[in-house]
């Protein structure tokens, strides 16, 4: 008899078992918070750079150090184990014998006028100039901050993030990670990878005025679709047309519709849509086009040669765009978002570039021409 | 004699049971694959990274009844959001408030009249779907979107929830639901659970493998002019969310999902509001069964995977009454002495269909869930979920048959139901539904 009873003790102790985790956390609540929900969360590209601006104003004040009148060289902690140092007229720094044979600058430079910085090293802490910064080639930055315009010289890796109130130029072979922006133009040298970029104007290896598709702009065009091509597509509301299938427009033709297609979407030479246009397998966009609304595709986005494009570019795979073309402007801001991004040579964006993956810019090679005029 | 005289009894309630073993198998597989979707898969979020662009024109509807409490909250979070001001509309309407909701309204569009129009029903039919079917007469917006009263939006939220619209094909979007009252009661954190499975994994599973994610009625949008393209919002219908979802996908649109687009809302802190609740969500859901169910399944326009999807989605809430049908075979075969139950494939099966998988898929799917929001220690409470089940499937049982009986043999009309809140003095009564999609263990029996 107390072997029964033994045994179905024991029963119900290994079936309660699992229970005993569950009401000691009902009881003692170590883990009853609502879920964190981010209110200011507003996916500013500057975030990091502003607090990090914020940091050293906070670090001058604990000091007592005027922003006008410098003192000429200062250092300390920051935070306990953590240093930096505020550099006054003595641009470029000097440093140590140490630093020197091992290139490493583990110090967060803080300059309170322009700032030149010594190529081949690591500045392995943040670095903040009031004014300028040149920063000499073939080095690696954590981040860098600009109160004017930002130089980085050819072959230059930015670990976490680049942000100037001015112009940013960064050389040729550079590899920036994370967010670089600026508040007023950037320039990319061809070679460069990047993950995310926004300024109002953003020119890949160019200094000059990207023509776009200027000389298409005044040429005629057939309105599209026409009775025939009606019929084949299905109306979603009073303005958008959907394909069962591959959809392809001529070549200079006149869309107001916003269009959809199931497949592939081919959009003819110098031709002109107003409306979005969305497709699921691949969507290439022949040279000289205007696209006035947003582009957006499951598959690969190929802008051709000349395109000018308003609205937001989004790709789940790639987003190919050729030279000469020109993606929002400096008044009417747009996004290039995708996995991987490869930008020709002789492009222009204005707003924000958002590679997931990576993105890159070409030379005008063989490869980026095939693609954009395939 | 006697045998031969069970014999047809006896096999009708096998091919019962093995139908029901078949289907809560297919929903256990359903929702493995998206529990495991969620943690090895690829993630879509295509949307998400739009920060600069020529903005559509929104407005903003704050459907209110009763909720003095609560909405002045929302309408500050709302006017403080981070979109063009010149293509922005909050348009908050009381709805036959016998409490202080219009002053508080009017206090509010006072300070923003800009932005800030407010209107007021004295008559017409109550609820939420009526507010939304006659604003939606008048936008001239582009969007529009829903937030209940006592939602209160961070400031990229309408940004986010906007920007799915530059793809022409989607129709609406629907962003998280995370409850802010877990740490009210056992209830409340057990919801809490269930909000995280159906949100983080069920909703952006069904977005990962382009299913079919559903529309909720709040922190959500839909393009207006698809929303007249399929004949408005049903104000006939007890989840008029759910029965747009479905229009939408019948007319070709889709329905996107946008996990970070996250919101606070109020789980119910009693379970006499929380059997209502599920008891509603049953209700409608299955009305919009009956209606699409049989449409989804012929139309041209909704692809293979998306129409098992969505037959799937429609069937969550009859599988509880299944499940208990499911349960008397059994029970009567094991009376009728059966040695299938005993000693087959069938009883094996079953047995494990019913007290393990079936349970293990939707506390999988909250499992997984609660690893992706970091939130582990919570996980220890999964237990207890399963009392949450019962009542579900207790109350689904009930939704069911007062579906049947009252509203389709007895022809009753449907009657608006109130979502209690408990920010504030009292309990006011809300005019949302609280966003209606439906938890892992709130689909039950899976």
């Amino acid at each position: 008899m107390s072997a029964i009873v033994a045994f179905w003790l024991l029963a119900a102790l290994v079936c309660s078992a699992p229970f005993l985790p569950a009401i000691i956390e009902w009881i003692a609540r170590t883990d009853a918070q609502p879920l964190v929900v981010v209110r200011e969360q507003d996916t500013n590209i500057r975030h990091f750079a502003l607090g990090f601006c914020d940091r050293v104003q906070d670090l001058l004040e604990r000091e007592g150090i005027d922003a006008d009148n410098p003192p000429a060289d200062h250092q300390g902690e920051y935070r306990p184990g953590e240093r930096f140092r505020v550099l006054g007229a003595s641009s470029p720094p000097s440093w140590p014998a140490a630093t020197q044979r091992s290139r490493v600058v583990d110090v967060m430079l803080v300059a309170l006028r322009d700032l030149l910085l010594e190529g081949g090293f690591v500045y392995a802490q943040e670095v903040y100039a009031r004014g300028q910064i040149v920063a000499g080639s073939n080095a690696t930055y954590r981040a860098l901050y600009g109160g004017t315009d930002v130089l980085l010289g050819d072959g230059c890796t930015v670990a976490r993030w680049l942000h100037s109130q001015g112009h940013v130029h960064i050389g040729a072979d550079c590899t920036v990670y994370g967010r670089v922006s600026s508040g007023l133009s950037m320039t990319l040298g061809a070679g460069t990878r990047f993950e995310r970029l926004n300024a109002p104007l953003i020119r890949f290896a160019s200094d000059g005025a990207v023509r776009g598709p200027a000389a298409a702009l005044g040429s005629r065009r057939t309105p599209w679709p026409d009775a025939e091509a009606t019929a084949a597509l299905h109306a979603l509301d009073e303005r958008t047309l959907r394909a069962a299938g591959d959809l392809v427009l001529p070549t200079q033709c006149a869309v107001r519709n916003h269009l959809v297609a199931r497949g592939n979407l081919l959009i003819g030479a110098g031709s002109r849509v107003d409306g979005n246009l969305k497709a699921r397998e691949q969507l290439v966009s022949g040279a000289g086009s205007v696209l006035r609304g947003a582009v957006v595709c499951r598959g690969a986005v190929v802008l051709g040669e000349g395109c000018l494009v308003k609205g937001p570019v989004i790709s789940e795979s790639e987003v190919v765009v050729a030279a000469g073309c020109v993606v929002g402007t400096p008044a009417m801001p747009t996004t290039i978002t995708a996995p991987r991004i490869h930008v020709a040579a002789g492009s222009q964006v204005s707003g924000t570039i958002w590679a997931t993956e990576h993105g890159l810019v070409e030379t005008a090679t063989a490869d980026t021409q095939t693609l954009a005029n395939a | 004699m006697a045998a031969s005289a069970a014999w047809p009894v006896n096999w009708v309630l096998k091919l019962v049971l093995a139908f029901v073993v078949a289907l809560v198998a297919l929903y256990t597989c359903r929702h493995v694959l998206f529990a495991l979707n969620r943690l090895l898969g690829r993630q879509r979020h295509p949307y998400l990274d739009v920060d600069s662009a020529d903005w559509p024109s929104v407005v903003v509807v704050v459907p209110a009844h009763n909720e003095e409490h609560v909405i002045g909250l929302a309408l500050e979070a709302l006017i403080d959001v981070d979109y063009p001001r010149d293509r922005y509309l909050v348009i908050p309407v009381d709805d036959r408030s016998t409490d202080a909701t219009w002053a508080v309204i009017e206090t509010w569009a006072a300070r923003a009249p800009d932005i800030v129009r407010p209107r007021r029903r004295e008559g017409g039919r109550p609820g939420k779907a009526a507010v939304l079917q006659e604003v939606t007469a008048e936008l001239d917006a582009t969007l529009m979107i829903v937030f209940d009263a006592d939602y209160v939006p961070g400031r990229g939220l309408v940004k986010q929830l906007a920007a799915p619209f530059f793809d022409a094909e989607v129709g609406a979007v629907m962003g998280r639901v995370v409850p802010h009252n877990t740490e009210r009661n056992l209830l409340t954190r057990l919801l809490d659970l269930e909000r995280a499975g159906g949100y983080q994994v069920d909703q952006q599973a069904r977005m990962n493998l382009e299913l079919v994610p559903q529309y909720g009625g709040s922190v959500g949008g839909v393009r207006v002019s698809a929303v007249r393209a399929v004949g408005g919002w049903s104000e006939d219908a007890y989840a008029e969310d759910t029965d747009l979802t479905f229009r939408l996908l019948l007319h070709g649109f889709k329905t996107v999902y946008e996990n970070r687009s996250e919101c606070y809302e109020e789980v119910p802190e009693v379970w006499q509001e929380r059997n209502r609740q599920i008891m509603r969500w049953a209700k409608g859901h299955n009305q919009v069964a009956l209606r699409y169910a049989w449409r989804v399944l012929r139309s041209p326009m909704v692809g293979r995977l998306e129409r098992i999807d969505a037959l799937l989605l429609l069937g969550v809430f009859l599988l509880a009454p299944l499940l208990v049908v499911g349960f008397a075979c059994a029970f009567a075969l094991y009376l009728m002495g059966d040695p299938l139950l005993s000693n087959e494939a069938l009883a094996v099966l079953g047995v494990v269909c019913f007290s393990s998988i079936g349970n293990y898929a939707a506390f999988f799917e909250i499992a997984a869930a609660l690893h992706l929001d970091n939130s582990r220690r919570r996980l220890r409470l999964l237990p207890l979920n399963f009392v949450n089940f019962l009542a579900s499937v207790l109350n689904v049982c009930r939704a069911c048959y007062s579906l049947l009986v009252h509203d389709i043999l007895l022809g009753r009309e449907l009657r608006w139901e109130k979502t209690a809140r408990y920010r504030g003095n009292g309990n006011g009564n809300g005019n949302g539904n609280g966003g209606h999609v439906n938890g892992a263990a709130g689909e039950v029996g899976r």
